[in-house]
């Protein structure tokens, strides 16, 4: 098995349908992701996945999924049919790219997302990488809305109710402007950092019919809440979501994200993905929804001075 | 929701009282010398859960609560109340938040303590700067048949079965006896793994009979070859120890061995066959040919800053 870059035209030969391993998803990224093929003994490309470089007070550089893609992307095609062979494959996979990490960037600062089908992280662990679960929650979009409905947290079905009594009003989006908007104020009032110029990529670029989004809800005229998500076949991601402090309600979130998975379901898509839920607060929003929590696991290393380092503000992760 | 160390007969009343099925909650486990007991209680201060832990020391001046030895994990168990998923996934959670605090507040230098794999749920322990890291273990579902079972297996594995029974090998039910024990000892010797003979001793030898699967099998002279012991209750049968002759050896009769147990494990109408963790790559290489499936399980780490990096040293996947 080897690890090799590769350019985004072989990507057409993988049998992928995850949008983020879409030729359009990854040209997002201009610069900062590299795009790297695993083949197998034959030299035949079986999979892919991405690393994204940033750099650490000035010296260091990180290892990390790309910003808005949850997981590094990883894809492989396993065509072993016997348990213990298939595990032995995917041992095989991990291996090669924890030995291709190893290999190219023992000085850098690993914190890398896989997606959650990856459920053999050993390979790793031998390697002396921390494997460490994150979560998202996910809803099951086979049930009825009826049963979505009752899932949910009695509080969060209640504002959605009161968000119909109240005259809100939810409808499709197709303003980017108004999506850019309304996410930079939400992240600016967190202090989340943004990165501008990819989040236009997402919007103006990437963004079509046919693979994302958006639901916008309003009083009257006035913009409460939007949101902004991306699909594939199988799969929604709830990639961005905001509202408009000076015209809150309480219902307007819960509205609109309750408008997408609906929108979701009657698209033919299997699941509503909330696009990992790590923080608490947004964690206890998503969880209301009444979702499935799924863990995916994340891989963390660094040189032992710097992880010692590291470990005084992120005691959980290093 | 609040937790405290409980007696006994308190956990095997409620044990009892909620009809749960576990093998590991007997006094051959419960009664070895630093197992803590405790249980987990509502606001209205009606008993819903327990976990056991261990002190034990660390490095001569350390004192750790850990998961008991021998025991897969923690155990713990929850009766919850929810039916609503959202209110579910909240309840389990508040568990885990108020196990996060209590660990914590047992005074000891190092937790490091894991959980059962149907647990899923850590964030509360990331939001309190625990570690949380992923481990593995095989299981066999019993649910397919027999054929199938020997169809997943490895060829290497189903060779070593082939050989040892064209070679006559033969697998015997036994009650566990001092060879049983001594082969069990002397393997983990040669393993260089600690083991602590009293500890082995006393679940061989006092846990109830309707728990236990022991095989052995021998040669065609009736030597013993190789052992397995496997603790079983209604759900799962738990491989907990193997071991093999260094006198008289045969590549087959330890997967005879292992092989007989899944089959009897099977008749017994249990579900699962947990093979009890797999994180030692030439273990895990083994277990992996009886054709399980990889199932993650959890453990929660946390310690002062100054131990963490100390012991980074040793264990960096840990610490």
């Amino acid at each position: 098995m080897q690890i090799q870059p590769i350019s985004i035209n072989e990507l057409g030969s993988l049998s992928t349908s995850s949008v983020f391993n879409s030729k359009e998803w990854i040209s997002v990224y201009d610069e900062g992701l590299e795009l790297l093929g695993i083949h197998n003994a034959n030299g035949e490309l079986i999979g892919c996945f991405y690393l994204y470089k940033r750099k650490r007070v000035k010296f260091l550089t990180q290892l990390s999924p790309p910003p808005y893609t949850p997981h590094c992307g990883l894809f492989y095609q396993n065509f072993a049919t016997n348990p213990a062979k298939k595990h032995g494959e995917n041992k095989k996979i991990t291996k090669a790219i924890s030995e291709y990490l190893q290999r190219h960037y023992k000085r850098s600062i690993v914190t890398l997302a896989f997606p959650p089908s990856l459920g053999d992280t050993q390979s790793f662990y031998w390697n002396d990488f921390k494997v460490i679960p994150n979560y998202t929650y996910q809803l099951d979009l086979a049930h009825s809305n009826q049963e979505l409905s009752a899932q949910m947290d009695p509080k969060t079905r209640n504002l959605i109710k009161k968000a119909e009594k109240d005259g809100l009003t939810v409808e499709k989006n197709t303003d980017m402007n108004l999506v850019k908007s309304i996410v930079m104020q939400t992240m600016n009032r967190k202090g989340v950092t943004v990165n501008e110029s990819i989040l236009n990529n997402i919007l103006f670029r990437f963004a079509n019919e046919t693979n994302s989004f958006s639901f916008v809800v309003k009083q009257d005229t006035q913009v409460l809440a939007i949101t902004f998500c991306v699909m594939d076949n199988q799969k929604c991601y709830y990639l961005l979501g905001g509202y408009n402090k000076g015209n809150s309600h309480a219902s307007a979130g819960p509205l609109g994200v309750y408008q997408s998975i609906r929108f979701a379901k009657q698209n033919g898509i299997s699941i509503f993905d909330f696009e990992g839920s790590m923080i608490p607060n947004v964690e206890s929003y998503f969880r209301s929804f009444g979702g499935k929590l799924i863990p995916y696991s994340t891989i963390n290393k660094a040189p032992f001075v710097i992880e010692s380092l590291l470990k005084l503000s992120m005691k959980q992760q290093f | 929701m609040k937790i405290h160390p409980i007696h006994r007969s308190e956990l095997i009343q409620f044990v009892e009282k909620n009809s749960l099925e576990n093998a590991f909650v007997q006094d051959s486990f419960l009664t070895q010398p630093g197992i803590e007991i405790h249980g987990i209680f509502a606001k209205d201060g009606q008993q819903k859960g327990f976990f056991f832990t261990e002190s034990l020391p660390r490095m001569k001046f350390l004192k750790s609560v850990a998961t008991p030895r021998n025991m897969p994990n923690c155990q713990l168990t929850y009766v919850c109340s929810a039916k609503n998923p959202a209110k579910k996934n909240s309840e389990l959670k508040n568990v885990m938040e108020a196990i996060s605090h209590y660990v914590e507040s047992l005074g000891n230098s190092i937790v490091s303590v894991s959980f059962p794999e149907t647990w899923i749920d850590f964030q509360p322990f990331v939001w309190n700067k625990f570690k949380v890291t992923t481990r593995y273990t095989y299981q066999l579902d019993l649910s397919i048949s027999e054929e199938e079972l020997l169809v997943n297996l490895t060829s290497e594995r189903r060779k070593n079965i082939t050989k040892a029974q064209n070679d006559q090998l033969t697998t015997k039910v036994i009650e566990p006896n001092s060879v049983m024990l001594e082969m069990i000892l002397s393997t983990f010797k040669r393993q260089n793994i600690p083991v602590n003979r009293h500890i082995v001793e006393k679940i061989l030898f006092e846990s109830k009979k309707e728990n236990l699967l022991a095989t052995m099998t021998y040669d065609t002279e009736n030597r013993p070859l190789a052992c397995n012991f496997c603790l079983i209750d209604a759900r799962k049968a738990t491989y907990l120890f193997g071991g093999y002759s260094s006198e008289h050896k045969h590549e087959g009769a330890g997967a005879l061995a292992l092989w007989r147990s899944i089959q009897l494990a099977k008749k017994r109408e249990v579900a699962i066959f947990d093979f009890e963790g797999s994180m030692i790559p030439q273990i895990e290489k083994y277990f992996r040919g009886f054709g399980g499936e990889l199932v993650p399980f959890y453990r929660v780490t946390k310690s002062s800053y100054l131990v963490e990096v100390l012991l980074k040293t040793k264990e960096r996947t840990r610490f």
